[in-house]
């Protein structure tokens, strides 16, 4: 026989001994499949059923439009056909009213089937945890231990066969369910499903699986003990979480003029598997919204989601593959005689002591900084120190008495513990008083609310419907509110890079950080006299600044006009100045309450615009008339008229208006400004995801003395005099 | 042969196994004895491949049986307590170790399962301590390995059973050279079983000798002199220990039995005789020698 052949035989020897493992290994966890399966089964072919059942008999009784009728409407006119008579009815009636049965079966079946409309990320959650401690649980047992470790396998081979076992329970079950989801879907005569999206969404969910499944296998052999196994893996999946909460709440409270004070901090949720599986799920939900699951388009799904959902798969696969060595590692290396003991290796005790300690000192000192007294941030700290490394010692020696070992540990923990708090406390590393040099500044940005008055959610919102800053950064949390993004939008806008406003909005910081450094700690006190500002500063390196500041109100008036006069200022707070002819939407007219008989006469001859739902303009509900309707001549001159009214607008004529609305003689009803309202164009909204259904995305911009250009447009136009 | 040279496995801080060198030879019944805690199950599970050495080697043939799966297809380990698969019948259990041990015979198996009254397809879950004992016996002698480590297994088993177990280590012994290596603490059940002894004491090992030898070594006399003090002559002789009772003398003497008959002779006592040392009192006399006072331990003098 040659060597080659002898090889060949030992290779097939080694295959089919792993294959006899895992059947074994099946065979014990019997159970464990069943649940499984049985869970999986309701989770897809029971639940899909019961869903495209339900859609059978909902669109029995509301009946459905025939394909042809369906295929020439939209939402819109379907909307207005469902209302009839009792005007628009919800997006949901009429969202099914365009589809027919066998479409909106599609749909169902393309949802349940990519995942988020079922319990699959909760489900590969608990079963990773499940497998992991099915699989490898036998290591704390010390009769378990010395029956399979005498047994004639390598520890690798034993590892191997118990990791793909557990792997292969998943597989086994989740196939069941949806291949019974897909037999489902033949008996209702579902077709043409999306193959490709709910191979790969699954693909997907698999390898979320096997990160937490791999992730708890680490936290399982670092044990020697079912019960500290359990903490470990609590500890494991959620000491990036902790320790992040505890560093933001402790910025948040301490760093007074940071803006944003979310920093690095944030990658530590990283550290928990849970935060892959949450981030991946919104790639299921994207590609059953792309399915049609409703009216709602991810236009960023191509340009955000997909790749920071990769960027997730990506991470997942390295971090499933680093702790997947790891583990192999620690299942050659572990000792047996570690079974029944409480860790498995005894040297990360301290480093888990120490981290734990910490945490839990300054998660409790916080109460102290919350009620701003240092006596209290100490004696929590000191409390918090010694109940959990008390609570530790005890659970590493499995002995309540053992609570006060390891004394020299404890004094450092709280020696860390401390440095910690005083580091925020008295803000040792000067966050809250930094202030970059003037050289070092290149633009600056500056937002105060009381100076932007009522084009505030105007530039706000305008991020979205003009679409000039791009994509924000992803945000799964507020990645369906588009709002979420806007707030931010003004002070991104704006840069200004003249001398003058960098010097103002350095003096804007000296003065802020001189009121915080004498009020920082200690009882609350009045900001009377004080403006609200929040200044960016952008540093010639790339970084920026993004900073609070309560300031001296007379400081903020007397550097207000530099700022407005500054290159850059109005384009930021006027974003309609950015938009060319070609992307003027419509223009309506809200007008003032206390109209001449001239003006009312002339707006009698205007349609109202309808539809929009948000009429508040000025103070007060006021009818908006419609100025330019279909006709995109009349709205571009009026856009062309309001940027050059914007353009020429002096500080004091904007003063003079934020003033006299400070006056209760001109509030509510009282307004005496008649309102230009601007609505985007429907392509634009759609660029971003938005519905023209919803009008809550508009300007309005105050009809000022100064509107020359706006006033000559409505007096030839439409024979509008405003007074 | 299983040679263990320097041997050390620490816990901790504890020294279960502290330099132990001893050699198992092929074919023989190898008894492991020793006190509590003297490291008798920490030795085997070293043998077994279960416990990594922290010092020394332990090998069979020259390779090392840490994560060897050669050396580890070669014997058959029994723990003091014993783990079948849940739910598991005998006949199960048969079927998880013939995916280990090729040589596993079912046949055999089978048939001694009959002769040992042991339901085939009984869970073994019902079985009771000594049943389960039997079974792992069965399975370790139907494992076709060439040695077999057993854990305290003779204890549990009745005396039929027990008899019936070693009357198999006898058959497997002559018919295909297997070396049972038994640790116990239960010395009379080694006795009439072991060809060598290997005794160990507080990690360390006291001795490693054949029992024939080990008995020849040391004897009990029991005599009466004339007069009431032991006779000066006596001091030739490597007196161990001495118990007297009223004029009858008890005493432990190391050594070859024509030298301690001829001092016998020449203090001319009133009368003399040798008994054959026991096990369990060689197993005392050596441990009293290396400090380990069991009388203190009895009479907490």
């Amino acid at each position: 026989m040659t060597s080659k052949s002898l090889s060949s035989e030992n290779k097939n020897q080694k295959s089919s001994a792993l294959g006899a493992l895992i059947l074994q290994n099946l065979r014990s966890h019997m159970a464990l499949l069943l649940l499984g399966l049985v869970v999986m089964l309701f989770n897809y072919p029971v639940n899909l059923g019961m869903r495209l059942t339900e859609a059978r008999q909902e669109y029995m009784v509301n009946g459905y439009l025939p394909e042809a009728e369906a295929a020439e409407m939209t939402a819109v006119s379907a909307e207005a056909v469902i209302g009839g008579a009792d005007g628009p009815t919800s997006i949901v009636v009429a969202e099914k009213a365009v589809k027919t049965l066998p479409e909106a079966m599609r749909e169902i079946t393309n949802g349940v089937l990519l995942g988020p409309n079922t319990l699959i990320p909760l489900i590969v959650g608990i079963a990773a945890i499940l497998c992991a401690f099915s699989m490898f649980r036998y290591l704390y047992s010390k009769r378990q231990t010395d029956f399979y470790q005498a047994l004639p396998v390598s520890r690798g081979k034993r590892f191997w066969g118990n990791y793909l076992s557990g792997l292969l329970i998943m597989v086994l079950c989740y196939g069941a369910g949806l291949l019974g989801a897909l037999l489902v879907s033949a008996a209702f005569g579902v077709s043409h499903l999306m193959w490709a999206e709910i191979a790969a969404s699954n693909a997907g969910y698999l390898l979320m699986f096997l990160l937490i499944y791999t992730a708890a296998g680490t936290g399982i052999l670092l044990c020697g003990n079912l019960a500290v196994g359990v903490l470990a893996v609590g500890w494991l999946f959620s000491a990036g979480p902790v320790l992040y909460t505890l560093i933001s709440a402790l910025k948040t409270v301490s760093f007074d003029t940071i803006y944003d004070t979310m920093g690095m901090e944030q990658k530590l949720l990283y550290l928990s598997p849970v935060k892959y599986l949450t981030e991946y799920t919104y790639l299921p939900q994207a590609l059953a919204e792309r399915a049609g699951y409703s009216f709602r388009e991810l236009s960023q799904f191509q340009d955000v989601l997909l790749p920071h959902v990769t960027r997730t798969l990506l991470g997942t696969a390295a971090i499933t593959v680093i702790l997947l060595a790891l583990n192999c590692w620690l299942f050659a290396k572990r000792p047996s005689e570690s079974a029944g003991n409480a860790l498995a290796f005894s040297r990360i005790g301290g480093p888990v002591r120490f981290i734990t300690t910490v945490a839990a000192a300054l998660y409790l000192a916080l109460f102290g900084f919350s009620m701003e007294s240092l006596p209290w941030v100490i004696l929590l700290l000191l409390i918090g120190a010694l109940i959990m490394h008390g609570v530790m010692e005890s659970i590493f020696h499995l002995d309540i008495k053992a609570i006060l070992r390891h004394k020299g540990e404890l004094i450092a923990c709280i020696a860390v513990s401390l440095l910690g708090a005083c580091l925020f406390w008295f803000d040792l590393l000067g966050t809250n008083s930094f202030l970059p040099e003037r050289q070092e500044v290149s633009s600056v940005s500056v937002y105060a609310p009381g100076y932007v008055q009522d084009s505030t959610d105007a530039v706000l919102q305008a991020e979205n419907y003009y679409g000039k800053a791009g994509s924000p950064e992803f945000d799964p949390e507020g990645y369906y509110d588009a709002h979420y993004y806007l707030t931010n939008s003004l002070n991104k806008r704006m840069e200004l890079s003249s001398p003058e406003a960098v010097e103002a909005a350095l003096q804007l910081g000296e003065n802020g950080i001189l009121h915080n450094n004498q009020h920082r700690r200690g009882p609350q006190y009045s900001y009377e006299g004080q403006d609200y500002v929040r200044v960016i500063y952008r540093l010639s390196g790339g970084e920026e600044n993004d900073r609070n500041f309560y300031v001296d109100a007379a400081l903020l008036q007397e550097l207000m006009p530099e700022l407005f006069a500054a290159p850059g200022y109005k384009e930021a707070v006027y974003p309609v100045l950015d938009l060319s002819k070609e992307e003027a939407g419509a223009f309506g007219l809200a007008a003032a309450k206390d109209m001449n008989e001239t003006e009312e006469k002339a707006l009698r001859k205007l349609s109202p615009m309808s539809a929009l739902s948000y009429q508040y303009y000025g103070g007060s509900e006021r009818q908006v008339y419609d100025l330019t309707g279909q006709d995109a001549g009349q709205s571009e001159k009026l856009l062309s008229a309001l940027q050059e009214d914007l353009r020429t607008m002096d500080y004091e004529t904007f003063a003079a208006y934020c003033e006299a609305l400070e006056s209760p003689m001109f509030s509510g009803e009282k307004n005496p400004y008649s309102y230009l309202i601007y609505v985007p164009l429907e392509e634009v909204l759609a660029k971003e995801g938005l519905e023209l259904t919803d009008y809550t995305y508009t300007d309005s911009y105050p009809i000022l003395e100064s509107f020359t250009h706006v006033r000559e447009v409505l007096e030839e136009s439409y024979g509008i005099t405003l007074s | 042969m299983i040679e263990a040279k320097n041997l050390t496995k620490r816990f901790g801080s504890i020294t279960a196994l502290d330099d132990i060198t001893a050699t198992i030879r092929d074919r023989e019944v190898f008894g492991l004895i020793g006190t509590n805690g003297a490291g008798k199950s920490t030795f085997l599970r070293c043998a077994a491949g279960i416990y990594r050495p922290d010092g020394g080697s332990i090998a069979i043939d020259g390779q090392e049986v840490f994560e060897n799966q050669q050396v580890k297809r070669r014997f058959f380990f029994i723990s003091d307590e014993q783990f079948f698969l849940s739910n598991a019948t005998p006949m199960e259990m048969g079927r998880f170790y013939q995916a280990y041990y090729g040589g596993f015979d079912q046949e055999r198996f089978r048939k001694l399962l009959s002769e040992f009254g042991l339901e085939e397809s009984r869970k073994i879950n019902t079985f009771s301590k000594g049943m389960k004992k039997q079974l792992s016996v069965l399975l370790g002698i139907c494992a076709g390995t060439d040695y077999i480590f057993c854990d305290e297994t003779f204890d549990g088993l009745d005396p039929v059973m027990r008899q019936a177990v070693k009357s198999l280590f006898a058959q497997e012994m002559e018919e295909r050279g297997l070396t049972p290596v038994i640790a116990s603490h239960n010395l009379r059940e080694l006795e009439d079983i072991c060809d060598h002894v290997g005794l160990l004491h507080r990690g360390g090992i006291l001795l490693s000798r054949d029992l024939d030898e080990l008995k020849l070594g040391v004897h009990k006399v029991q005599c009466v002199f004339r007069q009431t003090e032991a006779p000066d002559a006596l001091a030739a002789l490597d007196v161990v220990s001495r118990d007297v009772r009223g004029r009858l003398n008890t005493m432990i003497i190391k050594g070859d039995e024509g030298e301690i008959r001829a001092v016998m002779n020449s203090v001319d006592p009133v009368f003399y005789e040798l008994i054959p040392l026991s096990l369990e009192e060689i197993f005392i006399t050596e441990t009293e020698v290396a400090g380990y006072d069991i009388k203190k331990l009895i009479l907490g003098e």
